[in-house]
This record gives structure tokens, sequence and C-alpha cells, in this order.
């Protein structure tokens, strides 16, 4: 077990070098990286300077070792628009991305486990066609969309809920709801194929021999079983979280990494975009991580082994 | 039982093959056929199709709404947007722009994720452990945030979200053919060509190709809904195709803040994003079960 | 329950469990009659594909649906027509009165669940204990099934169990409904020979004490010898014969039984062999007009092919689905 754990941390920990070395290369691909970090009022002997810290005129692999040796001691540089350090920026908004992220997925799970289970045992009949619609309209309409008509009908139209800002629980609803439906659409359809497998089970044929209430059957010896790809989605599930949380947090103007992502592109704020992109990534691989290292919770097989 | 009253029945016993195929085929979605026939039509003809320059810019007629509520007019059937640009016309442009990017980002994916997933597969070793933990790494990537650094870096453009689009698929599509290479590499046919002494290349095209196509295209169809997303979502957050191109992405984010008065701006390129979208992934589904079945879970 | 000292503890009349696909209907189980009564143990035997599974789960209504259905026929449980029960009163059949152990002990635990929990289930439905009491009847139970150190393995996953202790664990949950009727799907099958042997030992230990009935489905005449009292002989959804195993054995009627058993080189072996019959069993899709076995029989006569033939009872309570007995 801590062989399996030590490997994946390894792993972890090469996936986020590749994703350093990608915005490395990004940052190098739009000619002089000293245009992106500094202001463009900054003089020439700023520029001079900045240059000869960062050592553009050395090798790249050089650059490479000075911008990860910065980056280790959390040194990003300074926001181009507040002129503020950039970790600043970036960790004032990382709580609300986690907020609501947690809360949507709470959501998506609400709704999705009840209707994958009902859509796999009603094979056919009504609930499958509506766990299947549910599934299909929250792949096929993008976020973004879903976003302005839950604005128009429930802010505009019925003034029920808020529309954007972040203040009481009234401000999670839409934003959540329309995050974790897309979400869903994949839990639902991953849930249903999962339990369609699982009820051919010889186990299920001898939990029902034993003389179990189908809800028990279906409940307690299905589900458990179904779940356990579901359970090893979730790190997938937070990357698309996090990557139409871009969108979602743009139009419901909720505080979040994914809008100081966007105000960023907008002002051109290349070190805290540069932070942004960092986290979000961090983000994803830990999740992948402490989901790995609990798989065996889940699956006891893994336990042993 | 009425099983020697069913005259198809002594049909189907002869060639249950062929009538299972036959049963699938009849549950042909006609309506997101359909959609998407006339989708790419349009998108190959928009230019001859507009009504209007879509980029023509005309205060006169600004914000009119679509023709059944008041104040719309024939000449827009669905309306103008804030600088009086008819929005069918820059729909209807907007349908190019969208297949031709998924159109681009998908031949160039799965281009490079066939050759390497065939690559990682046919050769194994160390090939495959580099090509597959690569795929792993990009696979774990947000995309959209990249593309907001690309933005920023070397601005956005047609090619640059076609870029970051492939960046995603090939890993998506290297995975798949890997695994269908595997499967099939073992297989009798495979080592009897081996035997016969036949050269890699020519067992990879003769041999494991043709086996690999039905994924493929499954693949394809069920990633092209996906890719239409992504390049809206990403026109929506400016890092995308840049204004005064009309995308439907883009059109939306130019409603946005002007939902309470003027909501056909943003809701009807929307509208065409679900239905495109809805067509393809109908299609795809059921492109899947006909063509490959066990592939439940791509 | 009372006991019917008389009567059988359950009786199977002209059951029919149709399969319903997109190839048309197939009739797997087409007719299926016999008796079963306390402490007997009858072997149900054929080929595989003959419908010997179908019919286990029927009468129990656990086939799968709506991939097939039972269209005709009746299960007499100590009288009553389970077949006319609702799905409700049908369940308080299952596991209580007649139990069902599997063929593959692999897959018929949950693999996410402690075995322990999986006994615990059933005895708490069945015996209604709890805490340490249902704690102490599971390990009784494990014990009964002679599990070694029933206390600790409790607390084991299915995973971490040996082919033959998992089938033992999936005796144990059958039977602590502590059920008159036991039927028991090939459940040595999946074993090796040195375990199977301990298994049914076990079993027909438990037989005795609890005059257990037993439907025992194989296709291994090795183990027939061993557990059987009777046996029926299933081909193409119906039984075409029936008797005592010695009689069967020494002196079989039905065409197909001489040809399964000569195709048997020794009653030690195992009838993987069975493709010595010329032939193919007919598909359930198309059932032959006549008699399902008229086109590999060596005897068939023109009425074979053309009409169905009746079930012929025959001396020493034995009978026999052939014309050649017809006079």
């Amino acid at each position: 077990m801590i062989r399996v754990v030590f490997f994946r941390l390894m792993q972890s920990l090469v996936t986020l070098l590749i994703t350093s070395v990608i915005i490395f290369a990004l940052a190098r691909t739009s000619g002089s990286p000293a245009d992106l970090v500094l202001a463009p009022e900054a003089t020439p002997a700023e520029r001079q300077a900045y240059i000869e810290r960062m050592g553009f005129d050395r090798p790249l692999a050089y650059q490479y070792l000075i911008f990860l040796k910065n980056a280790l001691q959390g040194d990003f540089g300074k926001s181009l628009r507040t002129g503020q350090p950039a970790t600043r920026l970036v960790f004032e908004r990382l709580g609300g991305t986690l907020r609501l992220a947690t809360v949507a997925l709470l959501i998506a799970l609400a709704i999705s486990l009840p209707l994958g289970v009902v859509a796999a045992t009603q094979r056919g009949r009504t609930w499958d066609r509506v766990g299947l619609g549910f599934a299909l309209l929250g792949q096929s309409v993008p976020s973004f969309w879903k976003a302005i008509v839950f604005v128009i009908i429930f802010g505009v139209w019925l003034r029920w809920l808020p529309t954007s800002g972040v203040g009481t629980w009234r401000h999670y609803i839409l934003p959540a709801v329309t995050l974790g439906w897309g979400v869903s659409a994949g839990i639902v359809r991953l849930l249903r194929s999962g339990m369609l497998e699982v009820m051919g089970s010889e186990y299920i044929k001898l939990a029902r021999a034993k003389g179990l209430r189908e809800s028990v059957v279906v409940w307690k010896h299905g589900l458990r079983n179904a779940l356990i790809p579901v359970i090893t989605f979730i790190g997938f599930m937070y990357g698309i979280i996090i990557a139409s949380g871009v969108v979602i947090e743009v139009v419901f103007g909720w505080p979040g990494l994914g809008l100081l992502a966007y105000e960023s592109t907008l002002w051109r704020d290349f070190p805290v975009l540069q932070l942004t992109v960092l986290l979000f990534t961090v983000i994803v691989i830990v999740i992948n991580f402490l989901v790995d290292v609990s798989y065996g919770l889940v699956d006891p097989r893994v336990r042993g082994g | 039982m009425a099983v020697g009253a069913d005259p198809g029945a002594a049909r189907r016993a002869v060639f249950p093959a062929a009538a299972r195929m036959w049963a699938r085929l009849r549950r042909l979605p006609l309506l997101p056929l359909a959609v998407i026939l006339l989708t790419i039509l349009v998108a190959v003809i928009a230019d001859q199709l507009v009504p209007y320059d879509p980029e023509r810019i005309n205060p006169r007629y600004a914000e009119r709404p679509p023709v059944p509520f008041a104040g719309g007019m024939w000449e827009f059937p669905l309306g103008t947007d804030r600088l009086g640009r008819d929005i069918l016309s820059r729909i209807i442009m907007g349908t190019r722009i969208s297949l031709g990017v998924a159109a681009c980002a998908l031949l160039l994916g799965s281009l490079v994720g066939t050759a390497l997933g065939i690559v990682a597969g046919y050769r194994g070793g160390w090939i495959d452990v580099i090509v597959m933990r690569t795929a792993d790494a990009f696979l774990a990537f947000p995309g959209i945030l990249i593309a907001l650094v690309l933005a920023v870096t070397i601005g956005p453009s047609f090619w640059v979200v076609v870029a970051v689009l492939a960046l995603i698929l090939w890993a998506r599509f290297a995975r798949l053919v890997r695994s269908e290479v595997i499967s099939c590499k073992n297989r009798d046919f495979v080592a009897l060509a081996r035997v016969a002494g036949a050269g890699g290349t020519y067992i990879v095209f003769h041999h494991i190709l043709p086996n690999v196509i039905n994924s493929l295209v499954v693949l394809c169809t069920l990633q092209v809904g996906w890719a239409i997303i992504v390049e809206a979502s990403l026109t929506f957050l400016g890092a995308g195709i840049p204004p005064p191109t009309p995308t439907w992405g883009g059109m939306v984010a130019e409603g946005l803040n002007y939902v309470e008065t003027a909501w056909w701006i943003s809701l009807l390129p929307g509208l065409a994003i679900m239905i495109v979208v809805f067509a393809y992934n109908l299609f795809g589904d059921w492109v899947r079960d006909v063509l490959d079945p066990h592939l439940r879970n791509i | 329950m009372g006991e019917a000292p008389t009567g059988p503890v359950l009786e199977v009349k002209d059951l029919r469990t149709h399969l319903f696909t997109s190839r048309g209907v197939g009739r797997a189980v087409d007719g299926v009659s016999f008796a079963l009564r306390r402490g007997e143990t009858l072997g149900l035997v054929g080929e595989s594909g003959s419908g010997k599974s179908l019919t286990c789960l029927s009468l129990l209504r656990l086939n799968p649906q709506p991939a097939s259905r039972i269209v005709g026929g009746a299960v007499l449980y100590e009288g009553t027509d389970l077949l006319a029960k609702t799905d409700e009163e049908m369940r308080r059949y299952r596991g209580k009165r007649i139990a069902l152990v599997l063929q593959d002990p692999m897959t018929a635990l949950n693999p996410v669940f402690t075995v322990g929990n999986q006994i615990f289930e059933a005895i708490r439905l069945h015996q209604g204990a709890r805490g340490s009491r249902l704690r102490k009847i599971a390990a009784e139970m494990m014990r009964l099934l002679r599990i070694p150190d029933p206390e600790q393995r409790l607390g084991d996953y299915p995973h971490q169990f040996s082919g033959g202790m998992r089938q033992r664990a999936v005796g144990a949950i059958a039977l602590s409904g502590k059920p008159s009727v036991l039927i028991a799907d090939e459940p040595t099958t999946a074993l090796d020979v040195t375990i199977q042997a301990a298994y049914l030992e076990v079993l027909k230990e438990i037989q005795r004490r609890e005059r257990l009935a037993i439907l025992f489905v194989t296709h291994d005449f090795a183990v027939v010898a061993r557990m059987c009292d009777r046996v029926a002989v299933m081909y193409a959804g119906k039984i075409v014969e029936t008797a005592d195993t010695w009689r069967l054995f020494d002196d079989p009627r039905h065409p197909y039984t001489v040809a399964l058993l000569r195709s048997v080189p020794d009653v030690e072996a195992r009838i993987e062999r069975l493709y010595a019959i010329e032939g193919q069993p007919p598909s359930v899709f198309e059932p032959a007009k006549g008699c399902a076995f008229a086109a590999r029989c060596p005897h068939a006569e023109a009425r074979c092919h053309d009409e169905p033939p009746p079930d012929v009872p025959l001396e020493g309570g034995r009978a026999v689905r052939c014309w050649l007995f017809v006079r």
C-alpha cells in the first residue's frame, strides 16, 4: 500500500513538472517574456533588470531552472493590474472556487445517483428515458448557455434567485446547479451502464435468492458495486467542474479562480494567469491522487494487493 | 406462441446476424441525421446563403427582436444585435466556424493520436510507456486554461483553438487506438501474417488499421459535439475566435450583459449550439451501437 | 413449518419458461415436471443449454427478465402454487423455504462486502437475530459448513477466501434460512475434485440432519452417483427420463440417456466429452416438430419426427418420454 502511494506521488509530481514546462514554454512563444510580465509603462532600466534577474539572456534550460526556483519559493511575480504579489490575489480566490466546486459536486451526486440507479432498474421505461434525456441535455448544452437560460428564468422572469455575486446560500444555487448538471450527465451514464452490468451478475442473483427486498438488492448490493467506477471518475469530474467552472464563474460573477483567470486574460495579466493555471493543475492532480489512494476504501479487492 | 405465424421469423432465423444489423439500422435517428446533413450543407454554402453581410453594422435597426415579438420585422426574422447586425446571417456564418474548427481539430487530433496509438500499441516497451504517460498528462490538463494562456501569449485565433482542441483530442484517440491495436495484435490473422513474413508497415496498414477504423469512426462522431462546445466556450471567454468573425460562442458573450432586455442575442446562437451538439451526440450514440457495441464506455 | 410426510415438498408441473429475444421466442424450458420429497436428492442432468439452470431460476421466479418469462405450469410448494403468488409473497419463500446455491463461487459473493456481512444479512432476515447472537449464529453456520476459524473469517472479504471456502460460504448463506428445499445449480463444477468431494460430504451430512430436499443440477455423472437418490435427464427443455439412480445407471431406457452414459468412459470421469453423440441438440428457437432427439436417435421411426412423444410411466416409479415405450 505504501509503495502504491509512493508510486502515485511520483506520478503526480511528473504530471506537475510537465505542466510547468508547458506553461514555461507558452510564456516563451510570444517573443520576449519581459513584455508579458512587465507593465507596458516599465522603463528600459526596469526591463533590463528583470531580464537579468530571470536570466532571459541565458540558455532556455537555465531559464526554466530559475522559473522553478522562484516557483518553489512562491515567487510568481506581481500582478500587472494591481501590483500585488500574484500569490496573494490567487489564494484569495481559491476558497471561492473550491466551495462552489464542492457544492456543485454534492448537487450532482444528489441528482445523479438516484437517477442513474432508477434509469438502470427501469431500463427502457419512463425513468430510463428521463435519466438519459437529462444526461444528454447536460452533455449537449454548453454550460454558459445553461447559465444564461437559468438567469433569464429564475433571475429575470421569476425573480427568485440572485444571478450574480456571493453572499447568502441563495447565491450558490444557480451556479452550483448549472455546474452540477454538466457533471451529472457523466455520472448518470456511467452509473446506468455500471448498474446494468452489476445487476446481471451472480451475486445479485444470490442476494435475491436469499429473499432480500428488491430495494436492498438494488441500493445495497447493486449500487455499492456500480459506485466504484463512479468514484474513480470523481477526480476526472473535478477536472470538468474546473473547466466549465471558469465559464460559470464568469456568467455569475462568482469571485473564484476561474473569474480571476478570465479577468487576467482581459487585462493580459500574465503573472496572475500563469499562477492560476498552475494552481488549477495542482488541484486536479491532488484530487486525483487522493482518489487513487482512497480507492481501497471502496474496493476491498485493491486493499490487500 | 405465434412463432410460426410470424412471416419474418423464418428469414430472421436464416440470417440472424443480418437481421440484427437491420434491427439496429431501423432505429436510425432520422431527425439528428437531418440536422447534421443540413448544418454541413449550411456550413459549406454559408456565404451564398446569408441574407446580409454578417459583419455589416446597421445602427438604425439595432436590437430588433425576432419576428413573433413586438418590434420584430420580416427583414430580420431572428432579430438583430446591439449593432444592428442580422442574427440569422451571423448564425449561418457561425455554423461554418463551429463545424470548421471541429473538423480541423478532429482531423489533426485523430491523425496524430492514431499514429501514436498504433506505434505505442504495436511496438510496446518504452515507446508505449512514454506515449501513454504523456497522453495521461494531457488528459488531466485544464484545456480551457491553456487556451486562456495562449490567448494572452500569442493572441486568440482560429488555429490556436484548433491546436488546443487537438492537444486534448490526440490523447483520447491514442488511448483508444492503442488498446484496440493490442487486442488485435495477438489475434490469429496477425500472427499468421507475421509468420508469412509480412513486414510491420504492411501488417499495420492491411490488418490492424481496418480493424481499428470502426472505433475511430465512433470516437470521431462522439467527439464532434464536445469539440463544438469547447470551441464555443473558448470564444465565449474571449480566448477563441476573435471578433468580428461571427461565432456562436462569441454571439452569446456579446448578449450576456443585455439578457434582461435583449435576450435573443444570447439565446438564439446558444440554441443553435444545443441543437447541433444534441444531433451529433444522438447520432454518435447510434453509430456506436451499430458499429461497435462494446465501446459502451467511451 | 409443518411437514408433509406423504406428499412431495416441491412439485413442478409442466413448467414452461420461454426466452423472448430479437431472434424470436425460444422454448428453453418446455414442460418440465418432477416431484421432490423431504430428505431426497433429485439429480437434474443434461448437456449445457438443455435448460437446467433456467429451470432452477424459474422455481424461485428469478429467471432473467424481461429476456425470459414463465409462460405456463405450476410450482407447488407444500401444495401452494408459487407462480400464483405476488412478488412480495414470493420473496418470503426465497431463502426461507427454498434456497439456491449457484454454480460459480468466484462470482456468487458480493466482492465489496465481508463474507460475514453477507451471512448476517440472511440470518437477520430469516431468524430475526441481532447483535452478538447474530455473530454467534453466523459462526455456527460457518462451522456447520466446516469453514475453519469462523470467528475470524467472518471479517474477511470474498477475495480472501479460496474457491472451495467461498462455495461453503454460499452454502452457509443458503442454509441460514433453514430451508426445506435446496436448489444447487452445479455447485461443484468450478471446484477441484478433492475440494468437490469434501464439499459434497458436508452437504450430505447436513441433508441427513435437516431432512433437506435437494435438487442437484450437474452434468457430472460421478457426482450424480455420489449424491442423488433419483435422476432426471433433461434434453432440449424437457425431462426425457426419470428413474432411481441405480436403475438409471444399470438400465437406461431413453436412447438419449443411453448415449449420454455411453459417452462417459467410466463413472469417475467428467462429462466433458458429450460430443461423442452424433449431431447437435436443436436450437431452442426452432423446436423440432416431433421428438427433439429424433434427429440424433439411432432408433428413430417416422412418428418420432412428426409427433412429440408422451411421458410413459414404467415399472419402479420411473418414466420415459419416448415413442419406443408406447404400446
